[in-house]
């Protein structure tokens, strides 16, 4: 693996805890010294973040879709009637 | 899927990395509203509620089970049917501001990121900005960041012969998303969920 690879490896188990404790001491050390490395390490942070969000989209897009279609398609008018009577009991 | 969903009632995270498409996905959550909206419904209605709010809430439930079942946060119950019931009770309470009299200690309130779930911004500049590396890149990051695949599960869904080739490239990857970050200089705020 390239060193820039590896540093980016390196970033991720300091971000998630994974280091051994010397690395998470050296990386803590590193930091203090270098603004470079902080930047890359917020990016980072910021990259995961964006990763998250992204896959939580995709659930929100799939679950309105099947919401959609339990309320919107004729295959599934049984279960939409069925949750419509509950709502009509008053 | 909604068979597996049904029988088993305790979906677990190998399961979830069988879910790779947008339409398996639809369907595992078509499965799951079968099985637990009715009874969401009908206590949604007891308590005063209308049938927009019971979807609006059962579909913020389905993804706080979803974050939980891929986590492997969800406890060992026999019935997860209740489980997912308890967390859309719990929304609805804390919704409308009001506490159970008695509550069940089996419910979960440990959503620590629940208030995130309404994240306002466009979609659209979330996708321009992580394109740049690519969709197969992309899908590869949401796989093991957000839906915590192995890598050797990673390895053989996006077709590399060996986990260390999908460990490489995965950091390959991660590393352009993080270059436009550093690139396009976003703020803290940007991210805030």
């Amino acid at each position: 693996m390239r060193t820039s690879l590896i540093e980016i490896q390196k970033i991720e188990r300091y971000l998630q805890h994974t280091a051994s404790a010397e690395d998470m001491l050296l990386m803590e050390a590193r930091l203090l010294t270098n603004p470079d490395l902080r930047d890359d390490v917020e990016a980072q942070r910021k990259a995961y973040r964006l990763i998250h969000r992204y896959g939580r989209q995709q659930v929100k897009q799939a679950i309105a879709a099947a919401d959609r279609q339990l309320f919107s398609q004729k295959k599934h008018l049984g279960f939409r009637q069925r949750i419509l009577n509950i709502f009509h009991k008053k | 899927m909604k068979a597996l969903i049904l029988k088993n009632q305790q979906n677990t995270p190998d399961m979830m990395n069988d879910i790779h498409s947008q339409a398996e996905r639809e369907h595992f959550f078509i499965g799951l509203y079968e099985c637990a909206f009715p009874q969401v419904a009908t206590f949604i209605f007891k308590n005063g509620g209308t049938l927009e709010e019971a979807r609006d809430v059962f579909q913020d439930s389905l993804l706080i089970y979803y974050e939980k079942t891929i986590s492997q946060q969800l406890p060992e119950l026999s019935n997860q049917k209740a489980y997912l019931l308890g967390i859309a009770k719990n929304l609805w309470y804390r919704k409308t501001g009001r506490s159970p009299i008695c509550q069940d200690l089996t419910e979960p309130t440990d959503y620590a990121d629940q208030d995130a779930l309404h994240c306002q911004n466009d979609p659209t500049d979330l996708l321009a900005f992580l394109e740049v590396a690519g969709q197969k890149c992309l899908e590869m990051l949401k796989s093991f960041y957000y839906e915590r695949s192995s890598l050797q599960a990673l390895a053989q869904s996006f077709g590399f012969a060996s986990v260390r080739s999908a460990t490489v490239q995965k950091y390959k990857c991660l590393e352009k998303v993080r270059d436009e970050v550093k690139q396009k200089s976003l703020t803290y705020e940007d991210f805030t969920y």
